[in-house]
């Protein structure tokens, strides 16, 4: 056997750059929350300017606190923890340095390109399809530099944190691809390939799983990895920790639909969204406790020790946000929260307790052991602990207050349930306004909080020199080749083996028809018996199977993408075959005209469903106040879906027909005008903008392809179509007493609002066998 | 409201496979956690240490 005795030098510097870069856009979408958040107290904080409307606005600071703040923040994390813990460094400096600098260039994409309302309308997912591509392009380089990092690793046991990261790039990449789907109808246009109901699945797949696998799942791998290191004390309990990976991994995929209750969904799904959900309150406390008792015997040190303080109230946060979450989604329970600051307040709980005191505390950990220098002031981290902690809990609080109070009203009735007690909308609103103003302290304080770490960390690296992590390594023959697995041997294995021919046979047993039932009931419990006799007589078999999957990277990868893949495979599937325009019963969408799709996309671009969703669900007060629940058909033409998941106006699913035009017209020329105390903001740059009708004949090109039956309509007759319509609302707001030319996007966004609940309907369905 | 192709009398039944799933996975899990052999835990536990022994300064066309 020979040995030789190698130094590894880290690639420290693309931890540098990630972290630096996590806090500066920590402070932009910090500063874009506390003004869009102003913007709900004082409309004028909109400045009557299209690129600074809330609309346009909220998705720049949801996805800079997302993709920017803490997916910097993870990058930095993952690149540093990940070499350490394998003793190597990083594959590709070549790839470390795309992967930041396309990162950035992503971002800065982002942040043009949205508040200039270039938006797919889908929210955490408003990105147009170039930067999409990029997205998946960059993804895809820190991938390959993980993985080869891995493969030159001289550490052949894979610690938690790391299976964790790989749960997080595979998960990320099948999520973001599948709900970025898109067929573009021009460089900064596109369209979803998914539309009404099969999209609010996709979508809520999507929104609610890049809040486990990228909000979750690679923070809590640097939870195991930094919590240990800063209390000096391993993890409380490696084995709990191993059943916090598997069972997230397997509940989290499946809980999507309970963002979608009481909605249009079949109801199958909601009922799955909210049994799984349930299910995570096991694992999310399993790791939240795991986390808290790594620090038994180091609670002494939470006094002066910022960076641990900053941990365990991570940690906390992430116990309390995973407690809310699945007591959201039961049913009874979300028809008072959906729609209101309830989820907003549990989103916060979240984003700036766990992740951003997670980000902080790693920052003060990095920070003098990046630049070789003792931080600055730990005064001054410790300061900044208390500024966040009193401004988390002023937000939180605020926004519960709000979001149960403003629930409790619009869901309120009299008269044995036949009327409403607070009929007028925006009395609720006026009701919630101090919470409102009150999320605005807190979140000033949260980010006074953050300055002070800007700081403090400026002062730590000024002048001091940058260094980077060595260890020796004694660098062996590979005996350990035999001990992985190939990709073969991770399927072709007992435990695996069983597992496929016991769910192959149950899902015959409960899908089947009269004779595959029987037969899968048959294999279904062969399959059983058959695995606990083999399990019996080779015991070791099975237990070996398992050792050696923990150093093998690609067969593990591969079962964590089978895992994940299976929860979303099972509800996306169905929906896409079945609940198509041909199947719907009831009622369906009648087509947009041409006219009225151009408002709808103006409609979009606008962000209107930040505020106003398009969703009456199966409630009576929604019905008593919107008009008749939403049917799934209603929708089924509708790429991208708009149902929303925040009412800070009302429904607008049944809005057509309910004004007059120049209702609308006055409406978005001031609506205080219309509605006293209103805090929508003005829209004047749709009185002079015109409608971009020459971009229709490709948008229904595209549609068409998508499948709604629209006429193979030339470009002229497109353009008929929509002079034809225009002046027909033109007409009418002039008789009205209201002067518009016709080519204005008003009156698109006019035809578009008119159209909304109106529907055909289709005769029963017969259905056979029945 | 559309075709009830498969789905409409199935609802009561998705909850229960859910719990059966996630109860085996939480089960057989739980139970290869538990049969980790001791020096096996502690050799995964203590990873996160010894990762590192000493820096050395960034070179001069490493500067940020």
């Amino acid at each position: 056997m020979s040995a030789q005795k190698i130094t590894v030098e880290y690639n420290d510097k693309v931890v540098r750059q990630f972290m630096l870069a996590a806090i500066i856009w920590g402070v932009v979408g910090m500063l874009v929350g506390m003004i869009v958040a102003s913007q709900l107290n004082y409309w004028q904080v909109n400045f009557n300017m299209p690129w600074l409307t809330f609309g346009r606005l909220r998705p720049l600071h949801t996805n800079a606190v997302i993709f920017a703040f803490v997916g910097n923040m993870m990058f930095a994390g993952v690149y540093y923890s990940t070499q350490r813990l394998v003793k190597a460094r990083l594959g590709s400096d070549f790839l470390s340095a795309l992967h930041f600098w396309g990162w950035q260039l992503i971002i800065v994409a982002a942040a043009i390109t949205l508040p200039l309302g270039f938006s797919r309308g889908k929210e955490y997912a408003e990105l147009i399809w170039p930067i999409n591509i990029a997205v998946a392009l960059i993804w895809v380089v820190f991938a390959v530099n993980f993985f080869w990092t891995l493969a030159r690793r001289h550490e052949k046991s894979l610690y938690v944190a790391i299976w964790f990261y790989i749960a997080t790039i595979i998960t990320v990449a099948l999520l973001y691809i599948v709900n970025h789907l898109s067929i573009p109808t021009s460089v900064l246009h596109s369209y979803p390939v998914f539309g009404g109901v099969q999209d609010a699945l996709v979508q809520w797949w999507y929104g609610h799983n890049a809040v486990a696998f990228f909000l979750t799942t690679p923070i809590l791998g640097i939870m195991y990895y930094f919590l240990p290191k800063a209390a000096e004390r391993p993890v409380y309990s490696y084995r709990l920790s191993v059943i916090h990976f598997w069972s997230l991994v397997f509940v989290y995929i499946w809980a999507g639909p309970h963002h979608l209750l009481n909605t249009a969904l079949p109801g199958w799904l909601q009922a799955l969204g909210v049994t799984f959900s349930l299910m995570l309150w096991a694992p999310s406390w399993g790791g939240m406790l795991n986390g808290l008792l790594t620090l038994r015997g180091a609670w002494h040190k939470l006094r002066t020790d910022p960076v641990l303080k900053f941990f365990a109230a991570a940690v906390t946060f992430y116990g309390m946000a995973t407690f809310e979450g699945p007591l959201l989604s039961i049913k009874s329970v979300n028809g008072l929260a959906h729609y209101t600051d309830w989820i907003i307040g549990h989103v916060h709980a979240g984003a700036l307790g766990w992740n951003g005191f997670m980000a902080a505390g790693m920052f003060y950990w990095l920070a003098p052991r990046l630049w070789n220098k003792p931080l600055f002031s730990q005064s001054l981290a410790n300061l900044h602990f208390w500024f966040g902690t009193v401004g988390i809990l002023l937000y939180v609080s605020a926004m519960w207050t709000s979001g149960i109070t403003q629930g409790l009203m619009l869901n309120s009735t009299s008269e044995h349930g036949t009327v409403l007690t607070y009929p007028n909308f925006i009395e609720t609103l006026n009701t919630i306004r101090p919470m409102m103003l009150f999320r605005v302290v807190g979140g000033g304080l949260y980010f006074v909080g953050w300055l002070l770490l800007v700081y403090n960390i400026y002062r730590t690296i000024r002048g001091a020199q940058a260094v980077n992590g060595t260890i020796e390594v004694f660098v062996e023959d590979d005996k350990t080749a035999d001990e992985r697995l190939g990709l073969g041997g991770a399927f072709l294995n007992p435990p695996v083996v069983f597992s496929v021919m016991g769910t192959l046979s149950a899902c015959a047993w409960m899908f089947g028809g009269d004779f595959l039932k029987l037969a899968g009931l048959f294999g279904t419990a062969t399959c059983v018996i058959l695995a606990w006799a083999h399990f019996e007589a080779r015991k070791n078999r099975w237990g070996a199977w398992y050792d050696r999957l923990l150093v093998s990277v690609m067969p593990f990868t591969v079962l964590v993408f089978i895992a994940v893949a299976a929860g979303g495979l099972i509800q996306i599937i169905p929906t896409a075959l079945v609940n198509r325009p041909e199947n719907v019963e009831d009622r369906r969408a009648i087509p947009y005209t041409p006219l009225e799709l151009a408002g709808r996309d103006i409609y979009v671009s606008e962000g209107c469903n930040n505020c106003h969703s398009q969703m009456i669900r199966t409630m009576v007060p929604d019905v008593l106040r919107y008009g008749d629940y939403s049917r799934l058909g209603e929708s089924i033409y509708d790429y991208p879906h708009q149902w929303g998941s925040r009412r800070t106006g009302p429904d607008l699913a049944r809005v057509g027909g309910k004004y007059p035009d120049v209702w609308h017209y006055r409406h978005m020329e001031n609506p205080r005008a219309i509605s006293t105390g209103s805090n929508m903001p003005n829209y004047p740059w749709l009185f002079t903008a015109k409608t971009d009708v020459d971009a229709l004949f490709a948008k229904i090109s595209v549609q068409r392809t998508l499948g709604v039956p629209y006429p193979k309509w030339t470009d002229a007759q497109i353009k008929e179509d929509v002079a034809a319509q225009e002046k027909t609302i033109v007409d009418g707001l002039r008789a009205a007493g209201v002067e518009s030319a016709s080519d204005r996007k008003i009156i698109a966004l006019i035809a578009y609002l008119q159209k909304m609940g109106k529907f055909e309907t289709v005769a029963p369905a017969k259905t056979a066998a029945r | 409201m559309f075709h009830r192709l498969i789905f409409d009398d199935w609802v009561v039944i998705f909850p229960l496979i859910a719990f059966i799933t996630a109860a085996s996975v939480y089960v057989s899990l739980t139970w290869r956690a538990l049969r980790m052999r001791p020096a096996q835990i502690n050799h995964f536990a203590s990873l996160p240490f010894n990762d590192e022994s000493s820096t050395t300064a960034s070179r001069h066309d490493d500067a940020e």
